[in-house]
């Protein structure tokens, strides 16, 4: 029998319970985390340490969580409040994206046609996707590829559902503008 | 790869057409059994932290003795710095001030105090005998005084003439 996110918690605050808790989450939710951190950072190896780390920080404050918002919820808060940290540490351009403007004479038949394959697609998207801003870039990947409702990300990152709207709406219109430019 | 739900694909259809048709074909990959090892690391990374954690605990609780410790040690010195001893106090004093002070003092302090504190040469309680012959000393003095006294009054009688003295007697007080 599958345990549901309640009783995770409720095992969690159980000395004798708590490792084979802290286990089931970390089964549940480590491919999502994984992924929403690979999009942001684009490097395996820094979504590698990135979610070790996250987890390690769910780990340590677990006990404390009063389960006012749902428990994917608050550890999705984690994550991106961990991502945008690092992101802004590392302040730094992913190589990809200089990779792709590299080449500013293709036109856009030349890119059409290279994107028929899939790692020049992978390239151009991820080079799409890394110009955006860091917060819109969040918002783009937890929409998008993480399939969140609105009312999900409002509670994640605390940000109205009108504001999370626009920003999604321009971090597609600046994506599609990007792609076509290539 | 997963349907979209209809809702984020009609809004990105709407928002940027032909769009989704790229963004589902980018595949990120990940190295083979990457997954099960992730979560054996974290598994393992938890076990770890916890005996550092507790690692960390002694070395704050150590902290927190030696922190303690000098704090004390501190607070002792510079009291001794600030409040100077009671005799480096006196020592400070001058004579007028030392005897202001002995005068201001000197009843509460008892017989025993008075001589372990030099005030006076030698002190021990008197018996019986020693009290009586105290006694007739005082009365000793005491008549002394009276004649002395007395004598002095009858020296200004003698020097009168008789005159004098009968007025006297009518009027005593000289009214």
């Amino acid at each position: 029998m599958e345990w549901t996110d309640d009783e995770i918690l409720e095992a969690f605050k159980k000395p004798l319970q708590k490792e084979q808790a802290f286990n089931l989450l970390v089964s549940r939710y480590s491919k999502r985390i994984y992924w929403h951190v690979r999009r942001m950072v684009q490097e395996h190896e820094d979504a590698n340490d990135l979610t070790q780390d996250i987890f390690i920080k769910i780990w340590n404050n677990l006990s404390e969580f009063r389960g006012d918002a749902g428990l994917y919820s608050w550890i999705y808060r984690i994550t991106a409040n961990e991502t945008l940290s690092f992101l802004r540490k590392q302040q730094r351009i992913p190589v990809r994206q200089q990779e792709v403007q590299a080449d500013p004479v293709m036109t856009a038949e030349q890119a059409m046609s290279a994107t028929r394959d899939s790692h020049a697609i992978l390239v151009h998207l991820e080079a799409a996707i890394a110009q955006l801003p860091d917060k819109q870039r969040q918002v783009f990947i937890m929409r998008y590829y993480d399939e969140l409702k609105y009312e999900e990300i409002e509670q994640i990152l605390g940000t109205s559902i009108g504001a999370l709207k626009a920003s999604y709406h321009h971090a597609v219109k600046k994506i599609a503008t990007y792609l076509r430019k290539i | 790869m997963q349907k979209k739900p209809s809702d984020i694909s009609e809004e990105l259809e709407k928002l940027a057409p032909g769009l989704s048709s790229l963004l589902e074909d980018s595949a990120r990959s990940v190295p083979e059994g990457y997954f099960p090892r992730l979560e054996a690391t974290i598994q393992q990374r938890v076990r770890n932290g916890k005996v550092r954690s507790i690692r960390t605990y002694l070395y704050w609780a150590a902290a927190a003795i030696l922190l303690v410790t000098v704090g004390t040690v501190f607070i002792l010195n510079s009291r001794e710095l600030t409040a100077p001893s009671f005799e480096k106090q006196l020592a400070a004093l001058n004579e007028a001030e030392l005897l202001t002070i002995i005068e201001n003092e000197i009843d509460d302090l008892s017989a025993e105090e008075l001589v372990l504190n030099g005030l006076v040469d030698d002190y021990s309680p008197l018996d019986d005998t020693q009290l009586l012959e105290a006694a007739y000393d005082a009365e000793d003095d005491i008549e002394a005084e009276t004649t002395e006294s007395d004598f002095f009054d009858n020296s200004l009688l003698d020097s009168l003439s008789e005159t004098e003295l009968l007025e006297l007697l009518e009027d005593p007080f000289g009214i």
